[in-house]
């Protein structure tokens, strides 16, 4: 299948670069389709854990001020959830496209311009799916890193002050 | 987001929350024990019966320690509402201990200082009106409450 000699005869150079993308398209999208997948749907099992039983303002104070549970919750998210499953998605049908494209090459073996644009389409495919998990692995440690650390933290300021000394009857 | 924080007896409160009432367009989740004296207020009367108005659903979950038989004589007009919009107001007992919020849109809450000892004639003294607050905070407190919510008792 990735044999130089055979792929994609238009010339030399062609041929050598398309059997690299050829190989970096599959070996991609087999490992991220699975990884990304399992990553979202532990993410979505994480996000449906309850809170325990007696949780209260001051349980809820106590995860906000955890940097790492803070990432968590943002982590599991649906959107970001979403955001993980289509790029998985995206994964898949680039290998599908490749797999596609070797039985093309297999049954139609004059079929290059075929083939070639296949093999664009699944790296643009494989492209895509890394850019919007990129994006979103960035996007979210911003967010629980930087923007959102000053709400947060005003809030937990704020719920402090909510918390003390409530035990005094109206003025 | 912004945080407005309150203290005092429950006049301070009622603009405010009436306030927060009126921003609502889908849905009021309110966990409460429907304090007379502070929900028999005709803004708060104004306030509830536009939200009915407005929003698809207002979700009141009462207190433990509320005595439904006594809050449908001193609050009866929630229950007449109620009674009038089966479908858009539900009102259930929560089981377990609730801290009395007010949860609007996902994107206004009131959260109240939890009472120390339970009596149901000390009203609240501090609360807190937290509007857009970061997401994670928005769904925290949407969670809890309907944590609470599925165990109370409907109906």
């Amino acid at each position: 299948m990735l044999n130089s000699s055979s792929w994609y005869d238009y010339s030399d150079s062609v041929v050598y670069n398309a059997d690299i993308v050829s190989i970096a398209v599959i070996t991609v999208s087999i490992l991220g389709f699975p990884i990304i997948f399992s990553v979202a749907t532990w993410l979505s099992t994480q996000s449906k854990i309850p809170f325990p039983e007696e949780a209260t303002t001051e349980e809820m104070l106590r995860y906000l001020k955890d940097p790492s549970e803070r990432l968590l919750r943002y982590f599991t998210e649906d959107k970001t959830v979403g955001k993980f499953l289509i790029s998985s998605m995206i994964y898949l049908f680039a290998l599908l496209l490749s797999l596609i494209n070797y039985c093309i090459y297999i049954f139609f073996n004059n079929a290059k311009f075929l083939i070639f644009t296949l093999l664009i389409c699944s790296l643009f495919l494989v492209l895509i799916a890394s850019g919007i998990l990129f994006c979103t692995l960035i996007i979210m440690l911003i967010k629980g890193l930087k923007v959102d650390k000053k709400d947060v933290a005003e809030v937990v300021k704020r719920m402090e002050w909510l918390l003390r000394d409530n035990n005094h009857k109206p003025k | 987001m912004e945080i407005e924080a309150l203290e005092g007896n429950i006049d301070v409160f009622v603009e405010p929350i009436s306030g927060l009432l009126n921003k609502g367009e889908n849905f009021i989740d309110l966990s409460t024990s429907l304090y007379p004296a502070f929900y028999n207020k005709k803004e708060l009367k104004d306030a509830i019966n536009a939200c009915v108005k407005k929003v698809t659903k207002i979700r009141i979950l009462l207190d433990k320690n509320a005595n439904i038989n006594t809050l449908k004589k001193e609050v009866s007009w929630i229950f007449d509402l109620h009674d009038k919009n089966p479908k858009k107001i539900e009102i259930a007992k929560a089981v377990n201990d609730v801290e009395h919020w007010i949860l609007v849109d996902e994107k206004y809450f009131r959260i109240e200082a939890k009472h120390k000892h339970v009596d149901e004639e000390v009203p609240a003294l501090k609360n807190l009106i937290i509007s857009k607050p970061p997401q994670i905070i928005a769904k925290a407190f949407i969670r809890q409450f309907n944590y609470w919510w599925d165990l109370a008792q409907k109906g």
